[in-house]
């Protein structure tokens, strides 16, 4: 199952073809951020105190905040931050997770015992509480904070990928070519690995969503991103004290959370649709 | 000739994502009073969607016209509460696969309560005395062990014999057995064709009895009707059928049915089963046809009774 | 093995489990870069009073000795001592488990509620407005920022519609004028247990606006599992069997195919129960709520490492008892597993 092909199912449908293009157009702004966002430097952490907590309005679209900076700017970089903090913590997460679940699916035996045992205790923390645990520990901060979520998610794609090394190892042509005499690690590389790889492409699309979530929930609680660094998270927790009289100070981040999320979701759940009732889809 | 049930001009559409499968094309048959009628035919040539469609329940995307006529009343234009009251009751089914037809979470006892309940109001006592006396007359020893099991506690021949029994339960006048032996044993086959003409007889139902066995259908069934690819294309009484066979594709069937002297050679049919997403004009056998006309390729033969209740569905025999 | 063998075993491994979690956390409350004893003296640490505290926290001694007094601490439910309030974390989060409880009680009934109908409609009327329409709301509802839509909520609520309070479990003038006799330290339950009705009003009104925030994710993920298990269960040839024997439609879906399709459904909730669980830290933030989360994000705040490790091992050790006992109800629910 080639990229291509994921990607052509999903331009099929046609909300997940929205979803797909308002992730694309959204990492575009990231990375065009300077060029887009009206006021870069206010984004950044200028603060523009003749002009606190005003509405939103033609200059400002999406009103500023307690230190005068622009709402719309600061959203806008903030997407930045959102996706190196999802995209790392699912990278990182991978790197660790799927060499240990490929050997240990593979290789089975005592050391696939030690390592579900451990991903047993890892697991059976809930889903943000590990990582609440390990930045509590380690201080706060982008790069801890992505330490920190990556070490809490690490063991879902070992598992999963586990399972998968386990099926295909019981596949005839490994079978076969271990019987001819070829050496574990060429088995493993070239074809357990191909053939684990497509769940966990699901997955890590997902994942991005729920990583770029879990960050921003850090960041609220005063764990992730530290001010003056645009997050979304970090701006709903600070609008969070003025809102009820200036509304639009966390609603226009949470805004924008959501709708990162949702595409996210959207993708992964039509990519998940293909690959698994492909075997069962019933016409007549 | 009492005529229980009589379908004319059946077409059904299935609406896919890769096209309009039409699976059904004009079928016309009739199921006399106390009679058992065999329709026979390979996979796919539309024998279960023509029982499905009598009692309705078939999936959201199919498109049905044409007409149904069970005693008297055309169940095409009656409402879903109407087909409800008649589904288990009037005319009941019995499935293939007695291994999937049973919900595994349910004991039996109480599928089949359910299945009398949801027909006459009575209490749960007196369903299950109903059902229990049921259960004894599929042959099933031990009636109130049956229902209180579980449906993987039982043996596919079992299965099928309380499938019968639910067949039974509210004495329809019509029963659609839809391949009911095809997933048993040899042995349970014979057992279960031989208990589906012993309560025949003792309840006087009639019986539309699906099957791609010509064997079956030689030993079971009164008239048989042969289909092709969603047309009826013969029908005629036992007897008949298997000793003056005229649509091409019944001397077909009936060719490789291996002669017992084992001189006879096999001959088997040239090309393959049409696709119903576009099937061919005219008749749809016209292509695996060794009497191929030109008429074949335009039109759609009309079935015609070309003899005593023999029908054929062909050209050869004047077939507009 | 029979089922109560089965049990045992379960409960075994959850010990080993939860043992697993206690030393994870040992591990991460000593790896802090800043000296526990200087803030467990707080303000204006003397030399002398961290000395004395470095003793009594047992800091000087070798890591394998203060895991062993950690162990043995933990088994006689010594969670420590809380470095903010100075009480013992035990009973600080005693009194606030229990609000916590409460709100993801309520939260959970109302994603069951409201999300198991949703998902059986959804997958009955597969590909209708209805379905399409649940579909985005469940996508949304997972994927929302918790968070943010309490926030949501009390602006509507509270800000704009006035009919809702903005926080907190019960109002202090209608505590104050009907005091509550707290039984089970479930203020709904416990108020309408004496008949105190104002307190129940109140406390409903109260609770509301936390639960549904909280249960928005739950609802998500149930509507969407029971609309794919549904879905596939009505394609099953047994649903095909009591639909062609007239079985009434209400019966079919609700009591045939429900039930096969119900364990995946009980497997999101109990799914939903961890994220819940952690939602609700940030609910209880947004809405003021005196439990758990409250007590965690304050405990962060502070740097609070006794009571943050105490509430992880509360919370993790309930994450993994629920989660225990919905593998042993599914179990038990399908007459087929053959253990």
């Amino acid at each position: 199952m080639k990229v291509i092909d994921g990607v052509r199912l999903v331009m099929r449908k046609k909300i997940s073809a929205v979803a797909f293009w308002t992730i694309i157009l959204l990492v575009l702004m990231a990375i065009f951020a300077p060029l887009i966002a009206p006021y870069p430097q206010e984004a950044t952490g200028t603060p523009n105190l003749k002009a606190r907590l005003l509405p939103p309005s033609w200059e400002h679209p999406f009103g500023t905040d307690h230190l005068g900076r622009d709402v719309l700017s600061r959203v806008i970089y903030g997407a930045r931050t959102s996706f190196v903090v999802g995209f790392s913590v699912v990278a990182i997460a991978l790197l660790i997770g799927l060499p240990l679940g490929l050997i240990s699916g593979y290789l089975g035996g005592k050391f696939d015992m030690i390592i579900m045992r451990l991903t047993d205790v890892f697991l059976a923390f809930p889903p943000l509480l590990l990582a609440l645990l390990i930045s509590s520990s380690i201080g706060s901060g982008m790069f801890n904070a992505i330490l920190a979520l990556a070490i809490s998610w690490w063991p879902w794609y070992t598992r999963l990928v586990r399972g998968m090394a386990i099926s295909v190892k019981q596949r005839p042509y490994v079978e076969a070519a271990s019987c001819m005499g070829i050496s574990q690690v060429k088995i493993v590389l070239r074809h357990v690995l191909p053939n684990s790889i497509s769940p966990m492409i699901v997955q890590a699309t997902m994942d991005v969503g729920s990583a770029i979530l879990e960050a921003a929930a850090l960041s609220f609680l005063g764990l992730g991103v530290q001010a003056p660094t645009p997050d979304w998270g970090l701006m709903i927790s600070e609008g969070k004290n003025y809102f009820l009289n200036y509304w639009w100070y966390p609603v226009f981040p949470g805004i924008a959370l959501l709708v990162v999320v949702v595409s996210f979701n959207i993708l992964g759940d039509a990519v998940r649709e293909f690959i698994d009732p492909r075997l069962r889809r019933r016409v007549i | 000739m009492n005529v229980k049930l009589s379908i004319r001009d059946l077409f059904v559409d299935f609406a896919t994502p890769l096209g309009v499968a039409k699976v059904l094309n004009g079928v016309n048959l009739d199921v006399y009073q106390g009679e058992v009628f065999g329709v026979v035919g390979e996979t796919g040539c539309g024998k279960s969607v023509t029982s499905m469609s009598i009692l309705r329940v078939l999936p959201q995307n199919a498109y049905v016209r044409g007409s149904i006529v069970f005693e008297g009343e055309e169940l095409l234009e009656k409402t879903e509460e109407e087909m409800r009251e008649i589904r288990g009751s009037k005319i009941s089914m019995v499935f293939q696969d007695p291994m999937t037809s049973l919900n595994p979470l349910f004991k039996i006892g109480e599928q089949m309560i359910d299945v009398v309940r949801a027909h006459r109001s009575v209490g749960k006592r007196e369903a299950l005395d109903m059902i229990s006396s049921l259960l004894a007359d599929v042959r099933l020893s031990d009636p109130s062990r049956i229902v209180s099991s579980y449906p993987h506690e039982l043996s596919g021949g079992m299965k099928q014999r309380v499938m019968i029994a639910m067949a039974l339960s509210l004495k329809p006048s019509l029963i659609i057995a839809d391949e009911p032996t095809t997933a048993l044993d040899v042995t349970v086959q014979r057992q279960v064709l031989d208990l589906i003409l012993e309560l025949q007889e003792k309840y006087g139902f009639s019986v539309l009895l699906i099957t791609h066995d010509l064997g079956v259908v030689a030993e079971t069934c009164d008239r048989v009707g042969i289909m092709y690819a969603g047309d009826v294309v013969e029908i005629a009484p036992i007897e008949k059928l298997f000793s003056n066979p005229l649509h091409p594709y019944t001397r077909a069937l009936l060719s490789v049915i291996p002669d017992i002297s084992g001189k006879k050679r096999l001959t088997p049919l040239g090309g393959s089963v049409p696709s119903l997403l576009h099937p061919p004009t005219g008749c749809r056998f016209h292509p695996r046809c060794r009497f191929l006309k030109d008429v074949c390729r335009q039109d759609k033969p009309i079935l015609l009774e070309v003899e005593d209740e023999h029908f054929v569905s062909c050209h050869l025999y004047g077939g507009r | 093995m029979r089922f109560w063998e089965y049990v045992a075993y379960r409960l075994i491994l959850a010990v080993v489990v939860v043992f697993g979690v206690v030393t994870i956390v040992f591990v991460t409350s000593r790896i802090v870069p800043s000296d526990p004893a200087a803030l467990w003296v707080g303000s204006h640490p003397t030399v002398e009073a961290i000395k004395k505290a470095r003793i009594e926290l047992h800091l000087n001694e070798p890591l394998w000795k203060q895991y062993a007094y950690y162990i043995g601490a933990l088994v006689k439910g010594d969670l420590g001592v809380s470095i903010r309030t100075h009480n013992s974390v035990a009973s600080d989060l005693r009194t606030a488990f229990s609000a916590t409880f409460e709100l993801i009680v309520v939260a959970e009934a109302i994603a069951i509620l409201i999300g198991v109908p949703l998902g059986v409609v959804s997958a009955v009327r597969k590909d209708s407005w209805v379905d399409n329409l649940s579909r985005i709301l469940a996508v949304s509802g997972v994927s929302l920022p918790a968070f943010w839509f309490g926030i949501i909520l009390q602006l509507i609520f509270f800000r704009y519609l006035g009919i809702l309070p903005l926080s907190d479990r019960v109002g202090t003038i209608v505590l104050l004028q009907h005091p509550l006799k707290v039984l089970t330290g479930f203020y709904l339950l416990d108020s309408l247990l004496t008949g105190n009705f104002a307190v129940f009003w109140d406390a409903l009104k109260h609770i509301i606006l936390p639960a549904f925030t909280l249960s928005v994710y739950p609802i998500g993920l149930i509507t969407r599992q029971v609309r794919s298990m549904m879905v596939e269960v009505l394609q099953e040839n047994y649903v095909r069997t009591v639909r062609a024997y007239g079985l009434p439609e209400r019966q079919i879906y609700y009591k045939y195919a429900l039930k096969n399709a119900i364990t995946p459904a009980l497997i999101s909730v109990g799914l939903s129960f961890a994220y819940t669980l952690v939602g609700a830290f940030l609910v209880e933030l947004v809405f003021n709520w005196p439990g758990l989360g409250r007590y965690a994000a304050n405990a962060i705040l502070s740097m609070d490492y006794p009571a943050i490790s105490g509430v992880t091992i509360v919370v993790a050790t309930t994450y993994v008892f629920v989660n225990l006992v919905v593998d042993l109800i599914q179990v038990h629910l399908d007459p087929r597993i053959v253990l």
